[in-house]
């Protein structure tokens, strides 16, 4: 008889499981090419909604420029000392958009780019357009950091000491600059409702 | 009062989707970091270790050579030893003798596929039985055990244990399975995965072009699929003694009009992409709206494999051709088959007696993991 699968529960889902990172931190191609698959989604949420007025190219390149910064630091990541690699790679993701945002560019309308082919009335496309561009031009009158708090915080889910860490800054920096930036979307919010 | 967002403000910032990761990106990474090798990589040692495993195993020695495809600009070839970083070549394609020995057979002699433990998705398999090895060496200094968990009406598979990697046996199915390490007390779950195992020769063509799809603007809701791109749809609708029709087609936040001599119009491929469209003769009171929903059909086949073919001879060098939807990438133990725009790979491999089977690995960033396999005939 079969015996009954003992549940995962160890295991989270959402992560890299231990041999599959040892053998990414041992150069196998295969895992990395896990790794990769695995918190790529989550890179690339991060950094197209920094990087959203930069255009498809910047935000293609800095998403690949911070998992070639995970591999060369990869044998630095501890488990023990880290809370999760998801949390790791986007302490390395808001950085690397950090700079990014720090250099004179040229801005560019992205919102039509960017946004998501789907089957969706013609109102609520406008209406998800609408919101978007409000909230978009509410961060971006924040500083760079502020918006990546925002972010790590509102769309990631990590508490304020890991955006504290991920960011290198006090935790009631991290606390008053999320109220402020709350703030701003509530006023781009309320524009819109108001409309 | 808290500071924190209300349901209605998350809901509201939930509008903001994000950009999700091209086709083919962890090629990309991956590509990328072979070109400039990072020092804390032990790529060497590693290399050195594999290559002594392969010797040791008298096993298959395979170098990959990309062959450009007709469509292709020329350029200069590059050969690509397994796992190694593309080389350019300035002298023309390199005799496949002299490139490197891979750094770890690809096509195992043990079983049809080799993964590493962790690893899921889809095998299509021609013969719809799968020898699989599962890998973990180096994890469990004991050895493991590997539960296998059957899909329903499948018969249960005994516990298999093994000092480096097991061999399962999977018919067609759905398989889940769970390696722990042999410790006392039992350890935690080491590795845990699914594969399904289809019995598919992924040997259909697949479309070159759109395919033109015909409906009658009756009013009445046409549900069209399409497999490789937009189809494009030619509309029929009653004749009038008016000498122009005008169609009207909205969806997607925008309206297009069409103007014909006739009642019949044709909207080119590509113009109405997936979602659900409202198509409207101005053929006098009483026009009857057609609704049009089109979506893209995931379950028809999405990879077609030319060359090799099932059960084909293999001897000596093996070209390796197929043709991937959009959206798919494939690779052969983890170098990249580079696509051309028509959607066709090809690879030429080397292949020394022993391989049991040959996998090709196809990736798409929301269709998952499949592997297609090939078996040498006799």
């Amino acid at each position: 008889m079969l015996p009954a699968v003992r549940p995962a529960a160890l295991a989270d889902p959402d992560e890299l499981d231990a041999p599959t990172l040892a053998r990414a931190i041992a150069g196998d191609e295969t895992a990395a090419r896990v790794l990769v698959e695995r918190y790529q989604a989550r890179v690339f949420a991060l950094v197209s909604r920094m990087l959203w007025r930069r255009g498809r190219a910047t935000i293609e390149d800095v998403a690949q420029d911070t998992f070639l910064r995970v591999f060369a630091h990869l044998a630095r990541f501890d488990p023990r000392d880290e809370a999760k690699l998801s949390t790791w790679i986007l302490t390395i993701a808001s950085r690397r958009a950090i700079d990014e945002l720090r250099k004179k560019r040229p801005v560019v309308d992205a919102t039509g780019e960017l946004e998501i082919a789907g089957i969706e009335r013609a109102d609520t496309r406008a209406k998800r357009r609408e919101l978007i561009d409000a909230i978009e031009r509410a961060l971006a009158d924040l500083s760079p950091e502020l918006r990546a708090a925002f972010l790590l915080r509102e769309y990631h889910g990590l508490d304020y000491a890991e955006v504290a860490k991920a960011l290198d800054i006090e935790l009631n920096t991290v606390k008053s600059r999320l109220s402020r930036a709350r703030t701003a979307l509530r006023e781009a919010l309320a524009e819109v409702h108001d409309e | 009062m808290s500071d924190e967002l209300t349901s209605s403000e998350r809901r509201a910032i939930e509008a903001w989707l994000p950009m999700p990761p091209p086709a083919g990106f962890a090629d990309r990474v991956l590509a990328a970091r072979e070109a400039a090798p990072l020092p804390s990589r032990p790529r060497r040692r590693v290399a050195a270790a594999a290559i002594g495993a392969a010797v040791a195993a008298a096993a298959v020695a395979v170098v990959v050579v990309m062959r450009p495809g007709p469509a292709r600009a020329p350029q200069a070839v590059e050969p690509l030893a397994l796992g190694g970083a593309p080389v350019t070549t300035d002298a023309g394609p390199a005799p496949i003798a002299d490139a490197p020995p891979a750094r770890r057979p690809l096509a195992p002699t043990t079983a049809d596929l080799r993964v590493p433990a962790g690893d899921g998705g889809t095998i299509h398999d021609p013969r719809g039985r799968v020898s699989l090895e599962l890998e973990y060496a180096g994890q469990c200094p004991n050895g493991a055990v590997v539960e296998v968990s059957p899909g329903a009406k499948l018969a249960p598979l005994p516990p298999v244990r093994g000092r480096d990697s097991v061999i399962l046996e999977l018919d067609t199915g759905r398989w889940a399975y769970t390696v722990e390490c042999e410790t006392t007390p039992p350890s935690p779950v080491l590795a845990q995965g699914e594969f399904l195992v289809v019995r598919d020769a992924a040997d259909r063509p697949l479309p070159a072009v759109a395919a033109t799809k015909t409906i009658d603007a009756d009013g009445r809701t046409y549900r069209i699929s399409y497999q490789r791109t937009p189809p494009s749809l030619r509309v029929r609708g009653q004749r009038t003694n008016d000498p122009t029709y005008r169609l009207r087609v909205s969806g997607n936040g925008v309206e297009q009009i069409y103007d014909a001599q006739g009642p019949t119009f044709v909207v080119p491929a590509f113009t109405l992409r997936e979602g659900t469209y409202a198509l409207r003769m101005d053929d006098g009171p009483g026009a009857k709206v057609t609704t049009v929903v089109i979506e893209r059909d995931w379950t028809a086949p999405q990879v077609s494999l030319r060359s090799p073919g099932v059960d084909e001879s293999w001897g000596g060098e093996l070209v390796v051709e197929g043709m991937a939807l959009p959206g798919w990438s494939a690779s052969i133990d983890g170098v990249e088959v580079p696509k051309d725009s028509d959607g066709t790979f090809s690879a030429r491999l080397l292949v020394q007696p022993g391989a049991k089977a040959l996998a090709i690995r196809v990736v798409h960033y929301t269709r998952g993991v499949h592997y297609y396999l090939r078996r040498p005939g006799p």
